[in-house]
């Protein structure tokens, strides 16, 4: 009787470690996954936005790509009629700026103001030294320390995105 | 009249024990396999980015590298070339084809 009063003890002590060990894990891997649920999105995202504005802006007599510390602005005049340049950046399209500002990733587009788009992202970089690829280096983290062990959850990643001149055929010219 | 004893056995106590064992095992096996799961994944998303890197730097290298491969008669050739990452099992790899400029 003895045995057995004491062995359940150790059982509910052993039950209630573990799943305190368990919730930890749990918890720690729901941190990791909100952090990369937003930071895997990044490169599509950036790709999307950066590379049609980008393209047909650099060497151009026209100031269309400036990079600057933690900040890319990039203004492209591909809106004017018929589809040529119109010296009017009237479209949101044609003006793109990026930032992380806050642990967001933050991008104003047109004459409107800075929005958050994405979360987690602790600071950001570009590097315009291979131009024309530009390579952008982002850093996330996560909302809180993680609980089952010391250190902190910082996450890196470095993306290239080539800024196209498009020549107008594939045909060479004079022929 | 014997006393009826209201209290575990020590048979009971060591069924309820292994049963005990067995979950917390299942529990931190599965645990486990969430984290191997994410591991991978992160694995693969970052071999697809390095991919992803090496093609935009070989399409702004100058001249264009790769087997010359003409679509139409008179037209500027396209360059083939083919990107492959050991991490990325499954996949064939990653065709680029880059313009002459």
């Amino acid at each position: 009787m003895m045995v057995a009063s004491m062995l359940s003890g150790l059982i509910f002590l052993g039950f209630f470690v573990v799943i305190g060990q368990f919730q930890k894990g749990c918890s720690d891997l729901n941190l990791i996954l909100e952090r990369d649920s937003n930071f895997w999105l990044a490169p599509l995202l950036l790709s999307r936005w950066i590379a049609p504005t980008g393209n047909n802006r650099w060497e151009q007599p026209w100031p269309g790509v400036v990079v600057q510390p933690g900040l890319l602005e990039l203004n492209s005049d591909i809106h004017g009629k018929g589809g040529f340049p119109d010296s009017e950046l009237s479209s949101s399209f044609e003006s793109l700026r990026l930032r992380a500002f806050k642990s967001n990733l933050q991008v104003k587009s047109g004459q409107g103001n800075f929005q958050p788009v994405i979360k987690n992202i602790t600071s950001m970089s570009f590097d315009s030294e291979q131009m024309p690829v530009i390579t952008i280096r982002l850093e996330a983290g996560t909302d809180r320390s993680p609980s089952s062990f010391e250190g902190n959850l910082l996450e890196t990643m470095e993306l290239s995105i080539q800024l196209r001149n498009y020549r107008p055929s594939l045909f060479l010219e004079g022929t | 009249m014997e006393k009826e004893d209201l209290g575990f056995t020590l048979v009971e106590v060591l069924i309820s024990m292994m049963l005990l064992i067995l979950t917390t095992v299942s529990l931190l096996g599965s645990l486990d396999q969430a984290f191997r799961h994410y591991r991978t994944a992160e694995l693969r998303w970052r071999a697809t980015i390095e991919v992803w890197n090496q093609i935009e730097l070989l399409r702004a290298d100058t001249p264009a590298a790769g087997d010359p491969l003409l679509i139409l008669p008179d037209s500027r050739p396209l360059y083939r070339s083919v990107i492959r990452n050991s991490r990325l099992l499954g996949q064939s790899g990653w065709e680029v084809l880059i313009a002459d400029r």
